[in-house]
């Protein structure tokens, strides 16, 4: 009788576990797709600085002179994409944490409230529009937004 | 057994091992369907974790660099 129960225990977990991983996945896949996002935003803006390697704060590059990228700007961005990074991190762990069924992280709302406040700022840089920075940070909103209702699982 | 049915039982076998194979594949694809395991989902965050550390430090040196300078914030 009782290693009947657990073989039944067994098989429902076992069934669970199954149904839940490609929730599980697909929340995975896009919490990485949204990190190689913010990481083309940064890329991309350290790539029309050209950091000083001796005063990393300060652009080198004429681009970004002519893109309205100042040093001022590079920092400001640079603070905004310290705090992303956090963020990330403490959605990076509650994503490990999460199964199919759980509600979307707490963490999700301010992850998309901080995508949203680097996409405002990039984009109010008019230079900086037609360069890959806006369109890599409007790619990792629509990206995030994307993760936050796959934990809805629809 | 007669040359017939030994030849009958030849293409029998060779039926079943077809079907065998065609269910071993099967088997394999649906598997494969079945998605990542944890440890190779975890293994994907780790990863991600790895990079968003080393990218969090470049970003907070460049912040500290401009506080040294005078910046403001």
């Amino acid at each position: 009788m009782r290693r009947s129960l657990f073989v039944a225990l067994f098989l429902a977990l076992f069934v669970a576990g199954c149904a839940s991983l490609p929730l599980k996945e697909r929340a995975v896949r896009a919490t990485q797709a949204i990190h190689g996002l913010v990481a083309t935003v940064d890329n991309a803006e350290m790539a029309l600085c050209q950091p000083d390697p001796a005063a990393v704060h300060r652009c080198t590059s004429a681009l970004a002179a002519t893109a309205g990228l100042t040093d001022a700007k590079h920092v400001e961005l640079s603070a905004k994409l310290i705090k992303a990074y956090r963020v990330e991190g403490q959605l990076i762990a509650a994503v490990k944490a999460w199964r199919a069924g759980d509600p979307a992280p707490t963490v999700m709302k301010e992850y998309l409230a901080i995508a949203d406040e680097v996409l405002s700022f990039v984009e109010s840089v008019p230079g900086l529009v037609s360069t890959e920075v806006v369109k890599s940070a409007r790619e990792w909103v629509a990206a995030a937004r994307t993760l936050d209702a796959s934990f809805g699982g629809e | 057994m007669t040359p017939a049915e030994f030849v009958a039982l030849v293409n029998g076998l060779s039926v079943l091992v077809n079907v065998l194979r065609v269910s071993v594949a099967s088997v394999k694809e649906m598997l494969a369907q079945a998605g990542a395991t944890d440890q190779e989902l975890n293994a994907i965050l780790d990863s991600v974790e790895k990079d968003r550390v080393a990218r969090l430090a470049a970003r907070e040196n460049i912040v500290a660099s401009a506080q040294a300078d005078g910046f403001p914030g």
